[in-house]
């Protein structure tokens, strides 16, 4: 599987365990030309929200 | 010399040993338990509101400088030990981490039960990835039913029924499976903050509810007797022993019945390395006591019932099952080790309201289940799973809760300024998702580092995989809204200042995690896996009673019986499958063999 380390702070595709294409926004990957309307899409990176949910 | 020989000898005493003793005692039965801490009570928890000693030093928890794990994302890399507790907390002495939770008690979906052969009917075989090793339990959710109950009307669980006997029942959780009677205990009212975000979900056509507590409402009396009064909202409840003894724990719930038989022996400061066994069956548990010396306990049945680590640990120290190979597949002892998704959440900072979060109860919360597990529609999200999203009102402990927006400087006076404001009025709308499992994530005996007695460290292999990333992302995509409504025209942070004129800053969206799994912050202590039940000896530890397929009269109770982990907290199940192994344990001493 890719590493994603070279990736934090953006958004990939990925496609089998591989990034196909990266991008600033999740607009930007998904309109890109290698990206398959199946692939997965998401950021990477520390979440956004404020704090984690505490659950002990 | 050994210990006198008896009935049961249990490993760990917090809620799946307290649980076995009470009832294996009250049935005739002869138990001693062996607990690597010390003794425990209500009474030690008398004013001791010292978030430093519990909540920092973390006084309750695991002390890693005497035993830890090491940790790798894959099988190419050199796991290195965990030197500081960080990702997780388990707990240690009388009570385990039964002391020290929150008390959020949620029964798993039928679904999760019956996770494979459940997302093969609606979604096909394809929709699986490759790796992914998610499986069935070997028991249903409808078997298991009786199992919540007894836990529930044990502990005092607080809330509402969703569906009884299959009757669907507005203010309760309309998602969760039959329930065969009432919750023992009514839920807490309403604060304005579960009351503002039940209103919100309401609005978006979610379907709200409060969460299921062991923090108690109001007084309780339990089918064995035991009185436990209400909660006084202290907001002390995770990291801490309840000083009230309203959140139900081993001490102030079975631990008194099993004493009460005179047939229940506690052996404290006793480190259980080793189940001396034949290979098919156990004769005793090896332990070291608290001068460090090599100690026996014979008994006719022995049960692991500590935390997952452990028990794996143990299992894997005394040769007990086949250790589980990740290049063959083969082996069962380790595999299927998962945990819980975080992220996907969203926060605000309203400017116009508070909600004294300084007082709160650890599980006092409202929550809704349309976005966990498959309760909706997965056809072209490209991912499997869900969680739970909730708002908890658990109390604001000085030091760990001074959350200010982003933009705020780091410290001075606008620093000080902003946590004075914002102390109250800061809310989170939390997301825990579902960790299936996969064919690379497992544990096993670490082959360079030990532990202060010498034996092997148990080794994590695990990192995040798409699945959940994209999971995660449609989960941040959700509670953002939820957040946009409970604060009108709130203004989505960018980063930049606070408009004048807005009614409060909101952060969230698409959710993400780190490019690893990070083992140095807090995520949560629901770790699950490697002594994994079900119906086929190959691809799981112990059947439906917990009884391991290769020793008949070995018992292995806990989370680490999970094949994967549901996007709930996991106690109540663990619960329940403790008073499932009771049964079987009751009737394996009455014919021997095994029980399936």
């Amino acid at each position: 599987m890719s590493d994603l380390d070279a990736y934090d702070g953006r958004w990939v595709a990925m496609r089998d365990g591989v990034v196909v294409a990266d991008a600033q926004d999740e607009d930007g990957v998904r309109g890109h030309e290698a990206v398959h309307e199946t692939d997965l899409v998401f950021p990477v990176g520390e979440p956004p929200s404020g704090f984690y949910l505490i659950n002990v | 010399m050994a210990n006198k020989k008896v009935d049961v000898a249990i490993v760990g005493v917090g809620w799946v040993g307290g649980i076995l003793a009470a009832e294996l005692t009250k049935a005739g039965l002869t138990v001693v338990g062996l607990e690597r801490g010390h003794d425990r009570s209500t009474e030690d928890w008398q004013d001791d509101h010292d978030e430093l000693r519990y909540a920092i030093r973390m006084e309750l928890f695991q002390n890693i400088a005497n035993e830890t794990w090491t940790f790798r994302h894959n099988l190419a890399e050199t796991a290195l030990p965990i030197r500081q507790l960080g990702a997780w907390l388990p707990g240690t002495g009388i009570g385990g981490a039964g002391v020290h939770w929150n008390g959020q008690t949620w029964r798993f979906h039928p679904r999760d039960f019956t996770i494979k052969t459940s997302t093969i009917d609606r979604y096909g075989a394809s929709a699986i990835p490759a790796n992914m090793a998610i499986q069935d339990w070997g028991i249903t959710y409808d078997q298991l039913e009786p199992y919540y109950d007894k836990f529930e009307y044990m502990a005092g669980i607080a809330g509402k029924a969703g569906n009884l006997k299959g009757q669907k029942i507005d203010g309760g959780n309309v998602f969760e499976g039959a329930r065969s009677r009432e919750f023992p205990v009514r839920p807490p009212e309403d604060t304005p903050l579960m009351a503002l975000f039940k209103r919100a979900t309401k609005n978006l056509g979610y379907h709200p509810f409060t969460g299921p507590t062991a923090n108690l409402p109001v007084g309780y009396k339990n089918p064995d007797g035991i009185e436990r009064g209400q909660c006084t909202y202290c907001g002390f409840c995770e990291r801490f022993g309840c000083e009230v003894g309203a959140k139900a724990d081993p001490t102030v719930t079975v631990l008194p019945v099993a004493h009460k038989t005179g047939r229940f022996k506690v052996i404290n400061y006793a480190n259980a390395f080793a189940i001396k066994n034949d290979g098919k069956k156990a004769q005793s548990i090896l332990y070291y006591d608290s001068m460090g010396r090599v100690q026996e306990q014979p008994a006719d049945v022995i049960v692991l019932g500590a935390f997952v680590f452990n028990n794996v640990r143990l299992l894997l120290n005394s040769k007990l099952g086949t250790p589980y190979d990740p290049t063959t597949g083969n082996g069962v002892v380790g595999r299927n080790y998962a945990y819980q998704t975080g992220g996907g959440g969203a926060s605000g900072w309203f400017e116009h309201e508070e909600f004294k979060r300084y007082m709160g109860a650890g599980a006092l919360s409202a929550a809704i289940d349309d976005l966990n597990a498959d309760n909706f529609d997965h056809t072209g999200l490209g991912f499997l799973g869900g969680g739970s999203v909730s708002v908890g009102q658990g109390g604001a402990r000085p030091i760990q809760s001074l959350s200010v927006p982003p933009g705020t400087p780091a410290f001075g006076s606008a620093w000080k300024a902003a946590v004075q404001h914002y102390y109250k009025r800061v809310v989170s709308v939390g997301f825990q998702g579902e960790s299936p499992a996969y064919k690379q994530h497992f544990m096993d005996l670490d082959p360079h580092y030990r532990d202060k007695f010498g034996n092997p460290l148990l080794r994590i292999t695990f990192d995040w995989q798409p699945n959940e990333r994209a999971m995660v992302a449609y989960a941040g995509k959700k509670t953002l809204p939820i957040m946009q409504e409970m604060i009108p025209n709130g203004q989505v942070s960018t980063g930049g200042p606070l408009s004048p004129t807005a009614p409060g800053i909101i952060t969230g969206g698409p959710g993400s995690l780190p490019a690893h799994f990070d083992t140095t912050s807090y995520q949560s202590t629901h770790n699950t896996g490697g002594a994994i039940m079900g119906a086929d000896p190959h691809t799981s530890v112990v059947n439906s009673y917990l009884q391991m397929w290769d020793a008949s009269n070995v018992f292995v109770v806990g989370a680490c019986n999970f094949p994967q982990n549901a996007g709930f907290n996991p106690t109540g199940t663990v619960g329940a499958l403790a008073y499932r192994a009771a049964e079987g344990i009751l009737k394996y001493h009455k014919t021997g063999g095994s029980l399936v």
